[in-house]
């Protein structure tokens, strides 16, 4: 009887060898090809950050992100409404408040439409 | 045969005398007495069914009062009577780590926070015997772990409410959870261990169990993955960073960062396949997979959702112990009765709402929308089931829409659709998930294979949402919202639904 696999013994077997053979395969895909790993890498990129307009958000967007409090959320929209709009994300860093480190933690949240 | 469902009426006046508590804050006395004397009455009329009825679900209302004013009543030697005199000044405690440890980055060092049952406080007098639980934030790297006895000093205080509109009170959300204070220790400040491994060996198997699963995902995947499949299988999501969870909050689908009913159920349904791999009987099998569902509900810390589902497994999986049909009324509202009975104040939780009010609109929505949107018989299969799933879909959003309107002032039309898409990944992930702790844990030369399998799986899900959450009205912010508007929803939701329920049968025949 060692030939005869019950239905659940069939399935398990089956489902570990289709992802051994599958994740081996990926695997392989991954090391030769470290761009396609990137392109899948979705969640450790900058992409899917939900980026909101420097130039439109309101206080309670601003809040939102980290390291952005109420104070620094208000420098933001005065510095922006005495230079009449961002130009470039850079200016920023000309916000009192807003130092280098900051700056690397809100940049991936915010973006200037055209 | 129609089912007998008693449980909702025991539940409904139970959750009744909770929320009447809650607003007129009765004296124990008052209400203790009140119970005795309707039980007595209930005793009384025993034969007379009707009236006994009335004074059973009485008594279950003043029950439930009585739990909650026992919850709210505090010992005299409990902290929180005295931390107000510490307002400012460094207070000096001694207690026992009883949850496990939370690490977080905090700028550029790290915060550990945890549970911390106290034993002693330190007072002019020396020290004094105190009670209480109490959070604590230690800042810096320290060596400690459940079931440490330490002293530690830093500042006393209660917990801010970080919302002034009190639709999330941080400090009602601790006190539920029986905190009422909380102590910063800072980098410098005292931290001593006094002992350890004095916790209790359960919870302390299961902390080390959930620590080994950690380290598996860490050595695995990537730190955001790694984040994911913590909130997804063990239950913890502190650590999943801010831009991904709101991916899934503005799509309505951050459901399925929390344990619920879909992954208690693929985890049964794993635990009993792999159980049937061995030579055991078939009530062995449900016995162990039961077992195994409770040690899992605890393991990932027994948060409402979780009960849930593991309640109403565990119902179905007795069914097929004792050859009886199970009806998921009752045991959605057994799950209910058991979760406020361990804790009352759980009712104005937040993820106990939704986790019910959805299951509550499933079960009783599902099957008249379903009906109501296939109308042929002889549709293609493929298409039936993605019709069906859209069906629990907008029955599943007619139930928590009401509630996220409230509680978050968003509302996701983007939701129904979106499901549809991330419940299909998110089995395919729990799955894996699991599948690379195994092989982690007892077969490290095949733990890559799962770990890419999972990597891609779980990436495509995030993209999915990512896609969902750019679609043009995916979600729209509301305005503050009274509460009776959403009693007044709820109320006319059921409305429609019977109205069109009825239209459609009439239609049919």
């Amino acid at each position: 009887m060692m030939f005869h696999f019950t239905k659940e013994e069939r399935t398990v077997l089956i489902s570990l060898a289709a992802i051994i053979v599958v994740g081996a395969c990926l695997n392989y895909l991954f090391k030769t090809n470290p761009q396609i790993k990137n392109m899948v890498n979705v969640l450790e990129s900058d992409h899917i950050y939900r980026k909101i307009d420097i130039n439109q958000a309101s206080q309670e967007d601003l809040v939102k992100i980290p390291r952005i409090g109420p104070v620094t959320a208000q420098r933001i929209i005065f510095y922006r409404n005495e230079k009449e709009g961002f130009k470039s994300l850079q200016e920023l860093q000309d916000v009192e408040g807003i130092g280098s480190a900051t700056y690397k933690t809100i940049v991936k949240y915010l973006k200037i439409s055209p | 045969m129609k089912s007998r469902r008693p449980l909702i009426s025991i539940v409904a006046f139970f959750i009744l005398g909770i929320i009447l508590q809650s607003y007129f804050q009765v004296s124990f006395a008052v209400i203790a007495s009140a119970a005795g004397v309707i039980l007595l009455a209930s005793l009384i009329f025993f034969k007379r069914r009707g009236v006994s009825t009335i004074f059973i679900l009485f008594a279950f209302l003043f029950l439930g009062a009585l739990l909650l004013k026992n919850v709210q009543i505090l010992s005299k030697q409990d902290i929180s009577k005295v931390a107000r005199f510490y307002k400012g000044k460094t207070a000096a405690i001694e207690g026992v780590v009883v949850s496990d440890i939370e690490e977080r980055l905090f700028y550029k060092t790290k915060k550990m926070s945890f549970v911390f049952e106290v034993n002693r406080l330190k007072t002019k007098w020396g020290w004094r015997n105190k009670k209480g639980r109490i959070l604590v934030h230690v800042f810096g790297e320290r060596d400690i772990a459940y079931g440490d006895v330490l002293r530690l000093e830093g500042k006393l205080y209660k917990a801010f409410n970080f919302k002034t509109d009190n639709r999330f009170s941080y400090r009602d959300y601790l006190e539920r959870k029986g905190i009422r204070n909380i102590l910063s220790v800072k980098k410098q400040g005292l931290l001593e261990i006094l002992e350890q491994n004095k916790g209790n060996p359960l919870k302390a198997f299961a902390i080390h169990l959930k620590n080994r699963a950690k380290n598996i995902f860490d050595e695995n995947l990537t730190p955001n993955e790694s984040a994911l499949m913590q909130a997804i299988i063990l239950g913890d999501r502190y650590q999943i960073p801010k831009h991904i969870r709101e991916l899934f909050v503005v799509t309505g689908t951050a459901h399925i960062l929390a344990i619920s009913g879909l992954h208690v159920g693929i985890v049964a349904f794993l635990i009993f396949l792999f159980l049937k791999l061995l030579p055991i009987g078939q009530k062995s099998r449900v016995f162990l997979t039961i077992l195994i569902l409770i040690f899992y509900a605890f393991l990932t810390g027994a948060r409402p959702s979780v009960v849930r589902s593991t309640v109403m497994a565990t119902v179905f999986l007795s069914s097929l112990l004792i050859e009886k049909e199970t009806d998921l009324i009752n045991s959605l509202c057994l799950a209910a009765l058991l979760i406020l009975f361990f804790n009352p104040l759980t009712l104005f939780d937040v993820g106990f709402q939704l986790s019910f009010v959805s299951v509550f609109f499933i079960i009783l929505f599902y099957p008249p929308i379903k009906n109501m949107v296939i109308q042929k018989k002889d549709l293609p299969r493929f298409s039936k089931r993605i019709l069906q799933a859209l069906s629990v879909s907008l029955a599943a959003w007619l139930g928590v829409a009401g509630l996220i309107a409230y509680y978050f002032q968003t509302i996701s039309p983007v939701t129904i659709f979106a499901n549809l898409f991330v419940i299909p990944c998110i089995s395919v992930v729990v799955a894996l998930g699991l599948g690379l702790l195994f092989a982690g844990a007892f077969l490290p030369f095949v733990a890559f294979a799962f770990a890419v399998c999972l990597e891609v799986s779980l990436n495509m899900m995030t993209a999915v949402v990512y896609l969902f959450s750019k679609v043009p009205g995916a979600s729209f912010a509301l305005p503050q919202i009274p509460a009776y508007f959403i009693w007044a929803y709820y109320l006319i939701v059921c409305a429609i639904f019977l109205f069109l329920t009825r239209l459609h049968r009439k239609i049919s025949h």
